[in-house]
């Protein structure tokens, strides 16, 4: 009896030592799981933050969340992979990085029926394939969305067909990420540059470093313009607004007859396709933003068909164009090549920029031949003379044989050329005009304002359809929301992997590998020789 | 007790370096993947590769880990359990402890020369074709290194599985079965894992319990993303280290039952 009690206490001692080895074990994991050292063994710790980004990071005010929703499935193009290891790097490094706040890197599943974990709950996170910046007072940034395009037959016609790899490379190339885009020995562009950590530590510092007040974009209304919030296919301006929000610039409307000035928060106002014209008091309301608070204008204005208009040029807006030294010419872009417009659509595709010296809201345009759609469009000349010594550049032109016809209402189809009052040849339809911060300046940011001659432009009809109209888009809001004492985090050079060996070469290859394994049979065979002999 | 581990280690080594059996699985898994090699060399650009080719070694001697343990451990106490050498054996002045570290070592010890022998492929390439081994990125040191402390520190814990293995029967042809089982399973569950997005600091679910308690069990093979290209990954390496403090212990367990 006595030595069954014992044998059965021996088993039971043992399962008890199991049990605790393997809590032990749980355990350490557990507090090893909370570990992120890293060692990097790279030359110059490429895949470590530099020096610059955790100087700027000790400079949070509030933690960071950085949330990622694309989820690495077999099925991802190339680039996409990519793209997620280095990221997965840098964010390792980043929650890694001793800074002065937390910065929590969070993988979401949103397909999953789960809640979001409580600290992402004040966040609105629904959509896969993005990179999102937030912090619980700064809002969240957009840095990446990547749209899977639904299955298409490549036959069909009537719907436009791309890859994945495509959707995704435009997404890559759109976000920043990666910079040096160059052809690779298959003909596919590949990046050379990774930028993520100047992209994220600039988004972060956006987000939760010091705070800037000045985040509203306001469109202006009461004057028959087109509105942020209206989602139509056409006319609404809910795709600006999208690219707006998604660089945490918040977005609002405001009727200037109303309101006696510009709200202090606003860092731009919109008007985007006016009806009416604006008023003595909204005009000097308007001045008043750019002058004296560096503000940021973007105006897009159609050519005008209401004879009641004509009397106020521009809609009441000259003086203020003229000021900064644009001129807007009440006439309509006419063009009689066929080839100048989408064949199915009726579009106006603008593709002339200038030789050299252009813009960099249209530099990537003109690197990568991506053109511009539009409806009808109006001219928006540069002046000669600098009026208040800014800057003016004309950035996008239509076609050689346009004309820029004068009281286009009343004229005949085809029209002839008015040699008085027409322009014509390669006539500017954006222009721009800037000036650096003076001391009257109660801020230190420049003035800069954006005429474009369509509202259509930047309209949804062609920022959901058009590459070009897209990049535009976000190139304007780039430009107005730069701020230029940022950041200097150089990029890292990416590892690109090839091969270009002969058939010859391979088998010789093939023989040379197949010396070790051939030592080990040699070895084993010697071996067992000796055993048998010894 | 450090002079027994000593005496272990030099026996299990001898007796790995005289058994045929090791010999041919040795043969058999570097022929394998040299060949695997060579093809991998040829088409990894037309492939959704995108670590560095010098990787695609330490993930074929990982995956090859099931096939090639077993033999270097199946018989390491099994064999000495079903001839009655282990209770000779304890009877000496060695404890268990010296035991199961000498024979562990041992077996790693082989693990790591076959390893060695995986990595002289590309150092071939560097002597024949170093042009093409600067453009596969074999002249990076960091890669190398990367990728076998990757190696090392998997195949430590897969020897401990093997040695666990090997103590629980007295059947060799069970205990190699059975390694092979716990490996792949291991491998598996890593498998399913890759690229999970649950890196929550909250536990909502057995998931996330899970996550947090099982070590590289949960997304270990994301990892091979940073050893890959030189970033050394501290808390795999200590993951692993638990697992093999985990089977070792498991295994001296066993030992000292016997010697009860």
């Amino acid at each position: 009896m006595d030595f069954r009690n014992s044998s059965r206490n021996k088993r039971i001692e043992h399962w008890i030592i199991v049990i605790l080895i393997s809590s032990l074990c749980m355990g350490l994991n557990f507090f090893v799981s909370k570990l992120t050292w890293q060692i990097d063994l790279s030359k110059e710790t490429k895949y470590s933050l530099s020096r610059e980004s955790l100087a700027l990071l000790n400079k949070l005010e509030e933690p960071v969340e950085i949330i990622v929703t694309i989820k690495e499935k077999n099925n991802l193009p190339k680039i996409t992979h990519k793209f997620l290891q280095d990221l997965k790097l840098l964010l390792g490094a980043l929650e890694n990085a001793p800074t002065s706040k937390q910065i929590r890197i969070t993988y979401l599943d949103v397909d999953s029926p789960r809640n979001l974990p409580d600290y992402l709950s004040a966040f609105q996170l629904n959509e896969p394939n993005l990179i999102v910046v937030a912090s619980p007072k700064g809002g969240q940034k957009t840095l990446f969305r990547y749209k899977v395009e639904s299955a298409s037959n490549p036959y069909d016609s009537s719907t436009p067909f791309r890859s994945n790899d495509n959707a995704a490379r435009q997404a890559l190339w759109e976000s920043n990420f990666y910079a040096d885009w160059k052809e690779s020995y298959n003909g596919v562009m590949e990046p050379t540059k990774f930028r993520g950590e100047e992209n994220l530590v600039r988004s972060i510092l956006e987000i939760a470093g010091q705070k800037n007040k000045r985040n509203t974009a306001y469109f202006t209304t009461g004057h028959g313009e087109k509105s942020p919030f209206d989602l139509d296919e056409e006319n609404g301006l809910s795709a600006l607004s999208g690219i707006l929000q998604d660089r945490n610039i918040k977005v609002s409307t405001i009727d200037l007859s109303v309101s006696k000035s510009v709200p202090e928060d606003a860092i731009m106002l919109v008007i985007g396709g006016p009806r009416g014209t604006f008023q003595d008091q909204e005009v000097a309301s308007i001045q008043s933003f750019l002058n004296n608070r560096g503000g940021k204008l973007i105006l897009s204005i159609d050519p005008v068909e209401e004879l009641s208009v004509l009397d106020r040029p521009a809609f009441g807006l000259r003086s203020i164009l003229k000021e900064w030294g644009i001129r807007c010419h009440d006439m309509l872009i006419y063009d009689s090549s066929p080839e100048n417009y989408d064949f199915f659509t009726g579009s106006y595709i603008l593709r002339t920029f200038l030789q050299k010296n252009n813009h960099k809201i249209v530099e990537q345009h003109i690197r990568l031949g991506l053109s511009i759609q539009s409806d009808r469009c109006r001219p928006v000349e540069t002046l000669e003379t600098n009026v208040n010594n800014s800057t003016m550049c004309e950035i996008l032109f239509s076609s050689q044989n346009a004309l820029g016809l004068s009281g286009w209402t009343q004229r005949k189809s085809p029209p002839e050329k008015n040699e008085l009052l027409d322009l014509e040849g390669n006539i500017p339809i954006i222009s721009v005009s800037e000036k650096g911060s003076g001391k009257n300046n109660q801020t230190s940011q420049d003035t800069k304002v954006i005429v474009l001659g369509s509202s259509s432009i930047l309209s949804n009809k062609y920022l959901t359809k058009s590459s070009g109209n897209q990049l535009l888009a976000k190139n304007i809001v780039y430009w107005i929301n730069e701020i230029p004492e940022m950041l200097d985090i150089p990029p890292r050079e990416l590892n690109t992997f090839s091969i270009s060996m002969q058939e010859e070469e391979f088998q010789a290859l093939l023989y040379s590998i197949a010396i070790i394994p051939g030592f080990i049979a040699l070895s084993g065979i010697f071996v067992g020789w000796l055993r048998k002999e010894l | 007790m450090t002079q027994g581990y000593w005496v272990i280690l030099r026996t299990e080594i001898f007796s790995l370096f005289i058994s045929p059996a090791t010999y041919v699985s040795t043969f058999y898994f570097l022929a394998l993947l040299g060949v695997g090699f060579r093809f991998f060399i040829e088409s990894f650009p037309a492939t959704n590769w995108i670590l560095p080719p010098l990787s695609s070694l330490a993930l074929g001697l990982l995956f090859g880990a099931p096939a090639l343990i077993p033999f270097l451990t199946m018989r390491t106490i099994a064999e000495e359990r079903r001839l009655g050498t282990l209770e000779t054996l304890m009877t000496a002045p060695v404890d268990a402890v010296s035991i199961i570290a000498g024979k562990w070592s041992a077996s790693y010890f082989f693990y790591l020369l076959i390893c060695c022998g995986a990595y002289s492929y590309p150092l071939l390439v560097c002597i024949i074709f170093p042009s093409q081994a600067e453009s596969l990125g074999f002249l990076k040191p960091e890669h190398w290194i990367g990728g076998f402390v990757f190696l090392m520190s998997f195949g430590a814990s897969f020897c401990a599985i093997g040695i666990f293995s090997s103590s629980i029967t007295r059947n060799q042809m069970v205990a190699g079965m059975l390694s092979f089982s716990l490996i792949t399973l291991y491998l598996a569950i890593m498998a399913f894992s890759y690229g999970e997005p649950t890196k929550i600091d909250e536990f909502r679910s057995y998931d996330d319990l899970f996550a947090m308690v099982g070590g590289s069990l949960h997304r270990g093979l994301d990892k091979i993303q940073f050893f890959a290209l030189g970033v050394l990954h501290i808390p795999t390496i200590l993951h692993q280290l638990i697992v093999v403090f985990f089977f070792l212990s498991l295994a001296k367990l066993q030992v000292e039952k016997i010697r009860h």
